[in-house]
């Protein structure tokens, strides 16, 4: 197998986008539905539920970071790929997982609260604020994923 | 004086800084109810209101982007008295814009029981006699329906077949389907018994239209009520469309119900005798000289000012800052107002708040943007009250927002080399003022943790200033000394995983910690009673603090996190644009990416940052000393959303 190592690298940026994408997908979509119901009673309400709404798209953000940042490492961007052995290309596989798997499990999660914030929002519209944070909460944990995986990337000496 | 009561409830409510309380009656007082006076004021209210609505739904308010922030508009007293007298002609409008909106959806329920009706009558399109015509005089025509479907062959086999000796018969298929079929039937009137018993024996139902017309006819008049309802609507929506020029005068109706409902409202809190009325109430300090003397000057009144008491629980909270802290006040009331033993914590929090928000906002290029449009906003609407603020705490996050921009070298991402490099062919240079948070990722990171423990350390000093100012002048002591010593003495020796401390510091960091430890298994428990129990709250204190700690400082990492996140994004919108490799298409690419990729990164990055920022005060920093609970103070005020009182000069 040729360049496997590269292979395996690919593999770790198509999980962290893929994962964090799909887990944002849902999530956005998700509270979306639960805006919807809402909109379908006050119109008026809508930038409110809207920035509800993005809250858990960020972790498909930070898949995509994740998956830039091996992107540049491997230099695919550049047009020359690095040559990469076996065990780097593992390595680079393997930072990739915290962001792809907390990512979607946390998207998901975040996005549960913030439908529920929705229904907040529903009822007290000046509780917007304390729903947002408390969607916050989850995100925590992608922010702390997003950062093992960067450090990790950018530590990881390659090619 | 009781004469008085309204003008000086009145007064108050103009100058709006008393919060009226519910008092026990003196003796030989009552209240008045005014219940009744504002459940009608209430229904009034809603009829404004729903009049609003339909207003604008028909014809909507041409509104700038720029609008929502303007003030509201001054006016004296003696205008408003003047206006007050119009508002029966606006409540009359109002009435009557319901009373169009009611008419347009009768004539819509109407549109539809017409084209129900037109539509039943479809099968019967192509029956040119009237659908209840019964015969002539020699014959007998029967002109109804059958449940499926059937054609002329098959009618006439049938009647062959079951009636075969009569043949003077004529039938017709008007319409066929699967569920139903229009038939007529004609035959001489002495057969018609016969005839219709086969037709009953195939469930023919008879038509029973009463009218004495033709389909064609019944549906051309279904059509015409259908075209005259729908020109009535249009008309309807017309009349509603030219009382636009009210829309200003029920503004005006909504303010003055909403404001004689408060005062009702408040009233009800008064006691009254024959001859005078009595009220307590809560006035800040600030307000308090200018207001009684502006009652004693105006009215015949007694005031009595007394301090709160000190175990008043009810005692309201109005927050007093200068504009620098002001803004992020509206952060801790989402949170909680300080409660009775709390301190205001916004002045300290207000510069942690400006600073970490742009920190992870960190570009210099949106921070100026954020600025601008803030600063223009503020010159050109000149907002007032809570909406001022709110734009204040922008501009100054997008003042921090640019320094940040600077200090780690991005401005729209890194747009600067882009230009640089790929159009006029320089070699990059270098953008960052401190730190390159993508190069130094451990440095940064290290910074804000540090960055992440002054502010603990400062929530944790204002505990202990607290408590100094409670007189546990020791406690407080014990208490902060313990926790600087404990984790400010583990710092370098954590910071010594990743970057080189000396090893002097590190020693001297040990003895630290390990004299903070001590501190807090000697006093933390010590509300135990028994000497073990003192011991062991002490030592499940040092647990908590360590995780405690560990947990708070590694959550400011969000700090380093989400400024890369609007860094990266923002450097991959711009090699996006860059892509091609044509330099003219290359600009033009970039021109478009640019716009759109950086508009979406600032949206999402704003909201980010505000949450994320948010998240540092409430749990990490508040969590330190802040206890809240505090009530908001609300005085009789005009709750007018269109217009304010101007200054009363002149004693009139």
């Amino acid at each position: 197998m040729d360049n496997m190592g590269l292979v395996l690298a690919i593999v770790g940026a198509a999980l962290a986008a893929l994962l964090s994408g799909l887990g944002s997908a849902r999530g956005v979509g998700l509270v979306g539905e639960a805006a919807a119901g809402l909109l379908t009673e006050d119109l008026s309400k809508f930038t409110k539920v809207l920035i509800l709404q993005i809250l858990p798209g960020t972790q498909g953000l930070y898949g995509f970071i994740t998956a830039i940042m091996v992107l540049v490492k491997t230099k695919l961007l550049s047009g020359s790929p690095a040559e990469l052995t076996v065990s780097q290309g593992l390595m680079l596989l393997g930072a990739c997982l915290p962001m792809a798997i907390v990512g979607y499990f946390s998207a998901i999660a975040q996005a549960r609260v913030a439908a529920s914030g929705v229904s907040v929002v529903a009822k007290k519209p000046e509780g917007q604020s304390k729903a947002m944070v408390l969607a916050a909460m989850v995100e925590t944990y992608a922010v702390l994923a997003l950062l093992i995986s960067i450090l990790m990337i950018l530590n990881l000496n390659v090619g | 004086m009781l004469g008085e009561s309204k003008d000086i409830i009145d007064y108050l409510q103009r100058k709006g800084t008393v919060q009226v309380e519910k008092c026990d009656a003196p003796e030989s007082m009552y209240y008045t109810d005014t219940d009744s006076s504002v459940s009608q004021l209430e229904r009034l209210l809603q009829t404004a209101e729903n009049a609003k609505e339909i207003l604008s739904f028909y014809s909507p308010e041409k509104k700038k982007l720029t609008d929502s922030f303007l003030p509201r508009k001054e006016i004296e007293l003696s205008a408003f008295r003047e206006e007050s007298e119009k508002t029966d002609e606006a409540m009359a409008k109002c009435r009557e814009i319901i009373d169009i909106k009611k008419e347009i959806a009768d004539k819509k329920a109407d549109i539809i029981r017409e084209q129900t009706a037109r539509e039943a009558l479809v099968p019967w399109e192509k029956l040119d006699i009237p659908p209840n015509t019964t015969g002539t005089k020699h014959t007998a025509v029967f002109v109804g329906s059958l449940p499926d479907a059937c054609t002329e062959e098959t009618l006439k086999a049938g009647f062959a077949s079951a009636l075969p000796d009569i043949t003077a018969l004529e039938c017709e298929v008007v319409s066929s389907s699967n569920t139903q079929s229009i038939i007529v039937v004609i035959c001489l009137k002495k057969e018609s018994q016969r005839v219709y018993e086969y037709l009953r024996s195939l469930n023919f139902v008879r038509s029973s239209g009463g009218e004495n017309e033709d389909t064609k006819t019944a549906m051309e008049r279904h059509r015409k009520n259908i075209e005259k309802l729908s020109a009535d609507i249009d008309s309807d929506e017309e009349k509603i469309i030219k009382m636009s020029p009210y829309r200003e005068d029920i503004d005006f109706l909504i303010d003055f119900l909403t404001i004689r409902k408060d005062k009702y409202e408040a009233f009800k809190k008064m006691s009254l005798s024959r001859n005078v009325f009595y009220f307590e109430g809560y006035i800040p300090e600030r307000y308090c000289e200018k207001t009684v003397k502006g009652l004693e000057e105006k009215f015949t009144v007694a005031v009595t000012v007394s301090d709160v008491a000190e175990d008043d629980e009810n005692e309201p909270v109005l927050l007093k800052n200068n504009n620098f802290a002001a803004p992020v006040e509206e952060i801790t009331e989402m949170y909680a107002l300080p409660g009775k033993h709390d301190i205001d914590p916004n002045a300290i929090m207000a510069f942690f708040y400006y600073c970490f928000f742009g920190m992870m906002f960190s570009d210099a290029g949106y921070g100026l943007i954020m600025f601008l449009a803030t600063l223009f906003v503020l010159l050109k609407c000149k907002p007032e009250g809570q909406k001022r603020k709110t734009v204040m705490m922008y501009m100054y996050c997008g003042i921090s927002t640019m320094f940040w921009g600077i200090m780690f070298g991005s401005f729209f991402g890194d747009i600067i080399n882009v230009v640089r490099y790929d159009f006029i062919g320089l070699p990059k240079v270098r953008l960052y003022a401190w730190l390159d948070p993508q190069e130094q990722l451990m440095t940064t990171m290290l910074w804000c943790f540090l960055f992440g423990v002054v502010h603990l350390f400062v929530g944790v000093g204002i505990k202990g200033y607290m408590e100094w100012r409670d007189g546990q002048r020791f406690w407080a002591v014990c208490d902060t000394l313990s926790v600087y010593l404990a984790v400010g003495g583990a710092l370098p020796l954590c910071a010594g995983m990743i970057i080189d401390v000396p090893a002097d510091i590190k020693t001297i960091g040990k003895y630290c910690a390990i004299a903070g430890v001590i501190i807090i298994v000697l006093t933390a428990g010590r509300e135990s009673k028994s000497f073990f129990g003192k011991i062991g709250s002490g030592l499940y204190a040092v647990y908590n603090t360590i995780s405690g700690y560990l947990s708070d400082i590694l959550s400011y990492a969000r700090l380093l996190a989400l400024g890369l996140v609007t860094g990266i994004i923002g450097s991959v919108v711009n090699m996006m644009g860059a892509l091609p490799s044509n330099k003219i298409a290359k600009a033009i690419v970039l021109a478009v990416v640019f716009v759109f990729g950086h508009a979406v990164n600032f949206g999402i990055n704003v909201i980010g940052a505000y949450v994320h920022t948010n998240r540092l005060q409430y749990v990490e920093f508040f969590s330190k000393f802040y206890n809240g609970g505090g009530k908001k103070f609300t005085p009789l005020k005009a709750n007018s959303k269109t217009f304010k009182f101007k200054e009363e000069i002149s004693n009139g």
